[in-house]
């Protein structure tokens, strides 16, 4: 694999197993290209470290910091022995120069983080509150695969705090209009997830009050 | 091989929304992607230059595209399949490079967007929150994660508010880590300690107001709608229905009954009701699913001429929703007009 090149030995920094390679709000000044073993990325949300990814061999993360100084917005671990190769934006044109495969990856990462973001901001520009919960889950659900076309319930494993986070509203702003939600069945809330009962129905009440 | 392809003037290469996996360069003629502002709603037209790429983000994120691509001028464009293209620049870090500063920098500026938005939201400054970490970790005595977030602080924050307090801790935490080990010893620090969090995970948390029995009724009814359950929905909407315009769900009620026949295959009368309704209300908020519907109605049944009409009517009302166009201008293109 060209990642192994021995020209990029230089880059590579080894972790153990169980240790921090970066955490939340601390400032960001390189990314990871992972070589060998695995990496955990979390957050702290209401209390409890939340995992949200595991990424593996060949993936890259950090790569905010490609872009600008800005805080970590995540957690970093290794889950065993790692090996990643740790590049700063200095020698990214080095990197990527000489490497259309990774500079590809990354160019795919990109693309997929304008989405998200994209979506997340659609989200935090409805002011009224109401519909703004009710789009995280629509936005929540379009990453979700469907299955059968008649089926409009979800489930979503997350708990208020996580709907408050993506809403960018505060969990005593949130709790209410959830409340306000299970009254009218659209949704339920259980201990380890939120089901809502009619997809199209949040998105129907979404788009009406966008239009405003 | 990459194929290229004849488009004549005024036709569509995709439309936002719809699923691609192609990406184009433009060799001749004029194309434009027209797409809306996610601020201001405002129109934006980017003119494509002859050997421009477009169609890379969707294809390559895989996510719907975000833009009409309208062909302005007749026109020969040049299709890659992802695989093409991949082949194409793994040859060419030159394209890529180019197109990784574009993207970085439309990254940048939405993620500053975001930013924005949330921080008015009021977050915590970077320092409070670097220590929020530490002191989570310390709660949950996760050792070695606190002693290097406390030692992150130490060096970044040496004027810091909680300065006194990270150096305080680090001796202490280092010699627990050695003493009890990660999840052990006693607490270092006044936390939530487990808060019998042992609610069975089958039962829902209730919640304190209780809605009208009208409503109650109006919502189960929509729920059974979304869980394909036509037949038992009318039966909830039935009762509303009779009670009139006294009742507060009266309309959307209507709304839902022509869905419920719709989805029971019955579409001269899915016809014949949202005709009637929308004569009685002609400004209803969702009108342009009522459209919607009545197109497919009319296609179910056959009639071509008809459903192309409504669709047109449909996408070009300028009260409606963007969904609603949108969904409209697929159907029309997919009937071939």
């Amino acid at each position: 694999m060209l990642m192994n090149n021995p020209a990029f030995e230089r880059f590579a920094v080894t972790y153990q197993k169980g240790d921090i390679l970066f955490v939340e709000y601390e400032p960001g000044d390189s990314f990871y290209l992972i070589q060998e073993g695995q990496v955990r990325i979390s957050k702290i949300m209401g209390g409890i470290e939340k995992t949200i990814d595991v990424l593996q061999p060949g993936e890259i993360f950090g790569e905010m910091a490609i872009l600008e100084e800005a805080p970590r917005s995540a957690n970093a671990m290794a889950v065993d022995k790692v090996k990643v190769l740790q590049f700063n934006r200095a020698n990214f044109e080095i990197l990527m120069g000489g490497n259309p495969q990774i500079a590809l990856k990354l160019l795919k990462l990109f693309t997929k983080r304008i989405f998200d973001q994209r979506r997340r901001f659609q989200v935090l520009t409805l002011d009224d509150v109401q519909a703004r919960i009710a789009d995280v889950f629509c936005m929540l659900s379009e990453t979700q695969s469907t299955d059968g076309p008649l089926t409009e319930g979800r489930v979503f494993y997350i708990t208020a705090e996580d709907v408050a986070h993506w809403a960018g509203l505060s969990i005593d702003k949130t709790q209410p209009v959830l409340n306000q939600f299970v009254s009218q069945r659209r949704i339920e809330i259980f201990p380890d997830r939120i089901t809502v009962k009619n997809i199209h129905d949040l998105q129907r009440f979404v788009s009406s009050r966008r239009r405003g | 091989m990459p194929r290229a392809i004849q488009y004549k003037a005024n036709s569509v290469i995709y439309f936002a929304g719809d699923q691609g996996d192609k990406i184009y360069i433009l060799q001749s003629g004029k194309v434009t992607l027209r797409s809306l502002d996610i601020e201001t709603n405002d129109e934006i037209i980017e003119v494509i230059e002859t050997g421009q790429f477009f169609g890379v983000k969707s294809a390559l994120g895989r996510y719907p595209r975000e833009d009409d691509a309208l062909v302005i001028r007749d026109s020969q464009v040049l299709v890659f399949t992802i695989p093409e293209f991949e082949q194409m620049a793994a040859g060419n870090s030159r394209i890529i490079l180019k197109m990784l500063k574009v993207f970085s920098s439309q990254l940048r500026r939405i993620h500053q967007k975001v930013r924005n938005m949330l921080a008015q939201g009021r977050l915590m400054s970077t320092e409070d929150g670097l220590f929020s970490i530490a002191q989570y970790y310390l709660e949950k005595k996760h050792y070695q994660e606190a002693l290097y977030t406390l030692n992150r602080y130490k060096k970044l924050y040496p004027q810091g508010a909680h300065y006194s307090e990270v150096v305080k801790y680090i001796p202490v935490a280092e010699q627990y880590a050695q003493k009890y080990g990660h999840g052990r010893g006693p607490a270092m620090i006044s936390g939530s300690e487990e808060s019998g969090n042992e609610v069975p995970p089958s039962k829902p948390i209730p919640t304190p107001e209780e809605e009208s029995p009208e409503e109650a009724s109006y919502y189960e009814a929509v729920n059974l709608v979304g869980q394909g359950d036509y037949t038992k929905a009318l039966e909830h909407l039935k009762p509303i229905v009779t009670a009139g315009e006294a009742h507060p769900r009266y309309v959307s009620s209507l709304f839902e009954v022509g869905r419920c026949l719709f989805g029971l295959g019955q579409f001269e009368k899915t016809l014949k009701h949202y005709q009637g309704f929308l004569q009685n209300f002609p400004d209803f908020e969702e009108k342009g699913e009522v459209f919607f519907i009545l197109g497919q109605s009319f296609e179910k049944l056959g009639n071509k001429e008809k459903a192309k009409e409504v669709y047109t009517r449909l996408a070009a009302m300028s009260e409606i929703d963007e969904v609603s166009i949108r969904k409209a201008k697929k159907a029309l293109n997919s009937l071939g007009a």
